[in-house]
């Protein structure tokens, strides 16, 4: 073999290193430029916070894909709201139900057209749904009540359902699940039992914007649709640029640079140094997330209510609000987050009182006395960790032993399923997938919805309550329902499964001359109304 | 040298065996069912006993390591949970991008590296000795991500001459897909913005993961290059009036680059584990990030799919060191 010399071999190496470098000292213009502004126009660049895991609707359920799913597809109905929530209009006008609450009629939009230029009728709507119940992933659980979905005209769609829910037009308009799909362009492509997808690269919607492009772990790309049946008045974007940067400083440094327009993953720290900076502006909203403290009932000595009750007393509500939160976060005053239907304020809430608890804890009798717990959270849930903390601290005043644990999620799904190896005391977090706080009374309170079946992880059982909740649940109205709902509730409250901690505030980082944002109470930070947003 | 080969090869097979075995053994040790990750928070019971009993997770754990590995050998890693995807599809997705900042920064090291160290070596004590003993210490001393941000602040935040983070700008669309690295699939394809895009996005993350490897190769190119230069074939070749260049190009620096090339094999394994944070602080879509995604997801057919794949590549990293050892110092061979 002969040998390559040394000289050549150093004037190769400094060669390949001039080309390394040469890019560096060359800005890249054509990046930065920005075409001039007719009504539609321009690039938006947004970070969604996680890749998606799928960009197919009936198969995503996470917050990283709300933006995409909801800019290329439309769902019958629209929940809309920056503090209370309201259904709106979709690719339905207008929806009635019959006299058992068991059917629901649907009238159609006219004029609306998919991507690929066909035209949405009743059949396409039959089709997403068969298909999106069929394929069993993502949301598809929220939408088992759903019996049959019947064209029964060119734009006229029933739903029959096996029991009545008077929810269901809620969840008509939830982000992941319920969109409708072109049947030309899905054609005969089903979804494979691991969740792989034609729609992960091919988009089927009737949305504002169309997919040009997904780099697959980098970015999606995507561009106006001349033909949205919302039409294109006013000023928007004709590029959207969805990414999700990890780095926390790469998100602020390019805020400030204006190569990212928005953005929500950042640290507190990293908001609050933005929010100096000129040209950009930090949003504060309330957010529907709840960070909630949920008791194992099956356990020794917290089967006990009197000792829930003074569990719930020794919360420093307040402390966490500014020393955990700094502030942006409110104390809870109810069973579930405010601005949602059917939530019902505590008349007497539990407050951050010592003696109270001392007094609950005296009540309890023998039950009451050497206690020890172990309080359980995720690994990398700060809020929870230094919320815990602070619980830690306030328990021992009163006599209470508890032991700190960090449970990765992976295992924490999988004990929880058990009562005998459920966490004693677990400080966690929900969010409402539709508009109404009844999907947690349901879910968590119902005592045949423990983990296998739903979320009731503090395996509460009453079945006063369980009798409420089914009437609730199975009302042909939600006018009908609420008074159940709220009976469960007041119930529930006294009998102090959980503590109902604090409802955070979240911030969104935004160039300044980006206007139309409206934030989502229901779908969060992670959604961005990108067809109602444009550079001013 | 093909038996040397050959007895490599064999012990890349018991090294493969031994990290699947450690790796199915810890992820099974961890009382967490990866049927309920998978199916998410909505799924039945019946669902995921369905769904264990595809898996094999029904199966007693060494029935269940020897079905994972007989998938194995048909080149089946498993399904991500994040991803949905194969992991093998995954992992040829994200891992040539590990591969290109790798070998950018291995390049960046050597270009800089060799050359001060050989001119260390010849004017050693002088100024430019002191200073790369600083920048050195410094290289060894300074963590990763840290040294990351720093250059992010300056030369995308202050100097605006270099991107932040990812692998190409924003308008520029993908080269076509040959071998998964930007720089050489646009060279190949003619894709010049896309060779342009990518070079500037790769400089960066490539300089700050070349950091540590740099000190290195400075230090030890020195060393060599010092101990070159006392022998008696240099001594001979200076007597015989040979030109200085020529003496501690050809004739010192060649035999002083071996320890080199070995350092160049070791610090790759390291450069893969550096490129985990760098990967992170860049958001550069290479191995590094999605195995991280994978270890807080629990995924575990990735983390076990990416830690055999990694495992191989660094053990045949290994046998190419050892026989470029050859090519070098005609001296060395292989029974």
């Amino acid at each position: 073999m002969s040998h390559l010399s040394i000289p050549r071999l150093l004037v190769l190496i400094a060669a390949v290193g001039a080309l390394l470098l040469a890019p560096a000292l060359r800005t890249s213009a054509a990046s930065r430029t920005r075409a001039p502004a007719p009504s539609v126009s321009g690039t938006l660049t947004v970070n969604v916070g996680y890749e998606p895991a799928s960009l197919d609707p009936a198969v995503d359920w996470d917050t990283g894909g709300e933006t995409y799913i909801a800019a290329v597809y439309d769902t019958l109905f629209r929940a809309v709201g920056a503090t209370r929530v309201s259904l709106k209009p979709g690719l339905a006008t207008r929806w009635s139900v019959s006299r058992d609450g068991k059917t629901y009629t649907v009238t159609l939009r006219s004029g609306v057209h998919f991507h690929d230029g066909s035209t949405l009728n009743a059949q396409a709507v039959k089709f997403s749904f068969d298909r999106f119940l069929k394929a069993k992933q993502g949301s598809y659980g929220i939408f088992s009540e759903i019996k049959r979905v019947q064209a029964v005209g060119a734009h006229t769609v029933k739903f029959v359902l096996t029991y009545p829910f008077a929810s269901f037009p809620q969840t008509l308009a939830m982000i992941d699940g319920p969109e409708i799909v072109s049947p030309k362009t899905v054609g005969s492509h089903q979804i494979a039992s691991n969740g792989a997808s034609y729609l992960d690269s091919h988009d089927a919607g009737t949305g504002p914007y169309e997919l040009v492009s997904y780099l697959h772990n980098q970015r999606i790309v995507l561009k106006a649709f001349p033909g949205y049946w919302g039409g294109w008045k006013g000023k928007h974007f004709a590029k959207v640029v969805l990414q999700w940067p990890a780095s926390s400083s790469t998100q602020r440094l390019r805020l400030q640079q204006g190569t990212l327009d928005g953005t929500i993953t950042m640290t507190p720290e990293d908001f609050a140094a933005v929010s100096h900076s000129s040209g950009i502006q930090v949003q504060t909203h309330t957010a529907q997330t709840i960070f909630d403290v949920r008791i194992n009932t099956t356990k020794h000595g917290l089967n006990n209510v009197h000792v829930r009750r003074a569990l719930s007393y020794a919360y420093d509500y307040n402390g966490v609000v500014q020393g955990v939160f700094r502030g942006l976060a409110a104390k809870m005053r109810g069973v579930g987050p405010t601005g949602l239907k059917n939530f019902f304020p505590a008349s007497h809430p539990y407050t951050f009182d010592l003696a109270k608890a001392q007094a609950e804890l005296k009540a309890a009798g023998s039950a009451g006395k050497n206690l020890t717990f172990t309080v359980s959270y995720l690994p990398d849930d700060t809020p929870s960790i230094q919320a815990a903390q602070i619980f830690q601290a306030d328990c021992a005043k009163i006599g209470i032993k508890i032991n700190l644990q960090g449970i990765p999620i992976a295992t924490y799904s999988n004990i929880v399923t058990k009562p005998s190896t459920d966490p004693d005391i677990w400080f966690g977090q929900w969010t409402m997938d539709y508009a109404d706080d009844a999907e947690m009374y349901w879910s968590y309170f119902y005592s045949k919805n423990t983990p296998n079946n739903g979320a009731n992880v503090m395996y509460y059982k009453d079945h006063v309550v369980d009798e409420l909740l089914l009437k609730a649940q199975h009302a042909t109205s939600e006018a009908k329902a609420a008074p159940y709902w709220k009976a469960a509730v007041n119930r529930i409250y006294q009998a102090a499964p959980e503590i109902w901690t604090v409802q955070p505030r979240e911030q969104i980082a935004l160039r300044s001359n980006i206007g139309g944002y409206q934030y989502s109470f229901l779908f969060s930070k992670f959604y961005w109304p990108v067809y109602s947003m444009y550079r001013k | 040298m093909l038996a040397f080969v050959i007895r490599r090869l064999g012990f890349l097979v018991i090294v493969v065996i031994g990290v699947s075995m450690l790796t199915f053994a810890m992820s099974h040790l961890v009382p967490a069912d990866p049927a309920r990750l998978l199916l998410g928070k909505t799924a039945t019971p019946a669902q995921i006993t369905q769904i264990r009993r595809g898996l094999g997770l029904d199966q007693p754990v060494p029935v269940q390591y020897l079905i994972y590995m007989d998938h194995l050998l048909h080149g089946d890693f498993g399904q991500s949970i994040s991803s949905r995807r194969p992991v093998l599809s995954d992992f040829l997705d994200y891992f040539p991008a590990t591969v290109e900042l790798t070998l950018y920064a291995m390049l960046m090291a050597l270009v800089v590296g060799i050359p001060l160290g050989v001119l260390s070596a010849v004017w050693r004590g002088g100024w430019l000795d002191h200073f790369t003993r600083v920048t050195s210490l410094f290289g060894v001393s300074i963590p990763l991500f840290w040294l990351g941000l720093l250059f992010q602040l300056i030369f995308f935040g202050w100097l605006h001459i270099l991107p932040s983070d990812s692998r190409l700008d924003g308008n520029v669309a993908a080269p076509h897909h040959i071998t998964g690295m930007y720089t050489v699939d646009s060279l190949l394809t003619a894709n010049w913005p896309a060779l342009f895009s990518s070079l500037d996005h790769v400089l960066l993350p490539a300089a700050t993961l070349a950091f540590a490897t740099l000190a290195t190769v400075i230090r030890v190119t020195r060393s060599s290059m010092i101990e070159a230069l006392g022998k008696d074939y240099i001594r001979t070749a200076r007597a015989k009036g040979v030109a200085r260049w020529r003496v501690n190009v050809r004739h010192a620096l060649r035999n002083a680059l071996i320890p080199t090339i070995t350092l160049v094999g070791l610090q790759f394994g390291n450069l893969l584990g550096g490129a985990f944070l760098v990967e992170i602080v860049f958001s550069w879509p290479g191995i590094g990030f999605y195995s991280v995604q994978a270890i807080r997801n629990f995924d575990y057919a990735a983390i076990m799919g990416i830690t055999i794949i990694v495992a191989i590549a660094y053990t045949v990293i290994n046998l190419v060191v050892d026989l470029l050892y050859a090519v070098l110092d005609p001296r060395i061979t292989y029974a």
